[in-house]
């Protein structure tokens, strides 16, 4: 049943049908959880009583990060699909997910540095979180960097595939190792995310604004993703008959 | 299997003594770039023996960098590639003896090597003692970790760059665990912890890059 | 020469459906459908650029076609890439011979990767095996030094030490004297009065006698 509904998921039309129909539903979500989220974070949600309004950064750098990691997860899904049942669609979702991916990363690389500076005074400290980051930033551009040194885009998709799952096994062991440089290096000076507890009205809007970066992830991934399909499908029959019937 | 594990680590080893010049290139690259970081930042006896270990590693990623595209590049061009591959013995076996004896090639120099230069860095006895373990446990999963990083690159014409951002963000678990290591050494603290670490990542390594390498390398070579 | 040799045990019939391989988003060929029993040889045929080593490397296992699939005994070569990989050889362009290594060495690695029914001690083989391809001497020469013919008797010694019943040959005569000609030839021929199967892309005609020989032109059927 669940395979089925993958095999047909891997059909490039109906793919490219129920992307369709989707995208309209997904941006609404989308809007309005970015509404609600930003509004929630940035209005409603008090200050708080160290860090004043700057912590407000939190909104657009905690569910980045979120999503750095997410993504990377949902490229090793795809690429696994990809490896062992050649489904076309997830070597396109995977590939189209780096640039989404390295944006996150990079933007919660850059919301957490503008933080650090009203935090600890410097515009970069080399604390485990961002330095994790950093790397994840690295093993990101290296997919993408092998993607488009390959010119037989099949061939580069598996290549990618490959590399993701590596990634995957090493992201936790990257992790940990950083994470203990990090505690020797300079002791758990670091507290931002000590707090022992948060206060509702401070996560609710965390959460939306969290489902909104998702939502926002799976538009474009999607727009990207039947892009890149109409380009490589450009010689198949569906493709001929989608733009006869736009055209007539 | 055994036999065909042997004849290629054999093999392998034949052909980098048929080479002898290119043998020392990437040690000479090692001692050269340890004999730059004196220059770069000054002589000064207290700071250099703090970054030793830090030095002599990242010198030691460098130079297993420069060596990797050999254990397959050459094997790629002339089809030996190919024929492993249609073979009757199973390609991560074979993979596993062509990492081995690449460790054997460009690593074990290093090893041998790394500690005499921390003694021209300063580094004291029980420091030097850690690095030659660390060496020893750490090396192996460079060579590792870069087949699959080779095997990934290797049909590309400009694959240089390429592979070293693959592989070099994959060596920074071993560079923390190895470094720590003898920094801890040399403070007078154990060892054990980040020694255990750097033991399991080259059982992890040795046990799992062969299959990802054996994935790739079909990808290249079809 | 080549009659002392035992017909084969393992040969079965080689057949493939409605291959199809797309490179750079369009087809390189499609609706490829063969059936080639034990004593057949199939001549591929087509101009520079129609796939026909892409169609040997799919033949091989090294490349997968985008649709249809190779079949050893009715059974998806996929499924039994072990048994079918012990009943292959193949010559490609690049002949896997590394240059660095004796005859003999090249041989025993080539034996211990095939499984050879014979023994990498054996000398006995080894003498005949080199008798037969004209290579007795030469044992221990470097194959750097051999002529470009005697290097592709050497990559056809390989064909025979694997005992394969079925032959992958990408332009076996190309850059070879008439007598290097007649020599791949009489292999062939040879092979193929043994029981086995031969898979051959050739500018050339090739002259084999009482041979069933099909012929399959690539770039007609594009």
């Amino acid at each position: 049943m669940i395979m089925r509904f993958i095999y047909q998921l891997g059909s490039p039309p109906y793919f490219y049908a129920l992307s369709g129909r989707l995208l309209p539903w997904l941006s609404g979500l989308c809007f309005i959880l970015f509404a609600a989220g930003l509004y929630g974070g940035l209005v409603l949600a008090p200050a708080d009583y160290q860090q004043g309004d700057s912590f407000r950064i939190i909104y657009i750098h905690v569910p980045a990060a979120w999503m750095s990691l997410f993504v990377y997860m949902i490229m090793a899904f795809s690429g696994a699909m990809a490896l062992i049942w050649r489904i076309k669609i997830a070597e396109i979702i995977l590939i189209n997910s780096a640039h989404i991916g390295a944006v996150f990363t990079f933007l919660a690389l850059v919301t957490g540095s503008i933080w650090g500076k009203p935090m600890w005074g410097t515009w970069w400290v080399w604390d485990a979180r961002l330095t994790s980051e950093l790397l994840l930033l690295f093993l990101y551009l290296g997919i993408i960097a092998l993607y488009s040194a390959i010119d037989d885009k099949r061939k580069a998709a598996r290549a990618v595939a490959i590399l993701a799952l590596v990634g995957v096994v090493n992201i936790p062991i990257i992790h940990y190792s950083v994470e203990w440089w990090s505690t020797l290096h300079q002791g758990p000076t670091v507290t931002k995310f000590d707090k022992p507890s948060i206060d509702t009205r401070m996560l609710i809007p965390l959460l939306l604004m969290a489902f909104a970066y998702k939502f926002l992830y799976a538009i474009v991934v999607l727009l990207r993703a039947r892009n890149d399909l109409l380009w490589r499908e450009r010689r198949s029959q569906w493709v001929a008959t989608l733009f006869s019937k736009e055209g007539a | 299997m055994l036999q065909a594990f042997l004849i290629i680590l054999q093999r392998d080893l034949i052909l980098a003594i048929r080479h002898r010049a290119e043998l020392m290139n990437p040690m000479l690259f090692f001692v050269l770039v340890v004999v730059l970081f004196p220059l770069g930042i000054g002589a000064e006896a207290t700071i250099l023996e703090r970054i030793a270990p830090g030095i002599i590693w990242i010198a030691a990623l460098l130079s297993a960098l420069l060596s990797l595209d050999r254990i397959f590049r050459t094997d790629m061009e002339d089809g030996s590639l190919e024929q492993m591959l249609i073979s009757a013995q199973p390609m991560s076996l074979l993979i596993l003896a062509k990492i081995i004896a690449h460790w054997i090639i460009t690593g074990l120099p290093v090893v041998l090597v790394g500690p005499l230069l921390a003694l021209f860095l300063g580094l004291s006895a029980e420091g030097i003692e850690t690095l030659f373990f660390t060496l020893l446990l750490g090396t192996p999963v460079l060579s590792a970790i870069g087949s699959v990083g080779v095997a990934l690159t290797v049909g590309l014409r400009r694959g240089g760059v390429v592979l070293s951002l693959l592989v070099l963000p994959l060596y920074v678990p071993v560079l923390i665990f190895a470094s720590q290591a003898v920094d801890a050494a040399a403070a007078g603290f154990p060892t054990a912890a980040p020694i255990a670490m750097l033991s399991a990542l080259l059982l992890l390594s040795l046990s799992l890059t062969p299959w990802a390498a054996s994935a790739a390398l079909k990808m290249s070579v079809s | 020469m080549f009659k002392s040799l035992p017909a084969y045990t393992k040969s079965k019939r080689l057949s493939v459906k409605n291959l199809a391989v797309e490179k750079q988003d369009r087809w390189l060929f499609q609706n490829i459908n063969f059936d080639l029993q034990p004593k057949e040889v199939l001549h591929l045929e087509g101009e520079n650029g129609s796939g026909k080593t892409t169609l040997l490397r799919v033949l091989c296992g090294l490349t997968i076609a985008d649709e249809g699939d190779v079949y050893w005994n009715d059974v998806s070569i996929q499924k039994q890439s072990y048994d079918y990989h012990l009943q292959l050889s193949y010559v490609g362009h690049s002949d896997g011979i590394k240059q660095d290594l004796t005859v003999v060495e090249n041989l025993r690695v080539a034996m211990v990767l095939s499984r050879s029914i014979y023994k990498v001690s054996d000398k006995q083989i080894l003498g005949d095996i080199l008798k037969n391809i004209g290579l007795e001497n030469k044992e221990d020469t470097l194959a750097f030094h051999l002529s470009a013919g005697q290097r592709r008797r050497l990559a056809f010694a390989r064909c025979l030490l694997n005992d394969s019943a079925l032959w992958i040959l990408d332009e076996p005569l190309t850059a070879l004297d008439i007598k290097g000609i007649a020599f791949i030839e009489q292999a062939i021929q040879a092979h193929i009065e043994r029981g086995g199967l031969a898979v051959i892309t050739s500018h050339q005609p090739l002259n084999i006698k009482n041979v069933r020989c099909t012929r399959l032109n690539l770039s007609a059927v594009a």
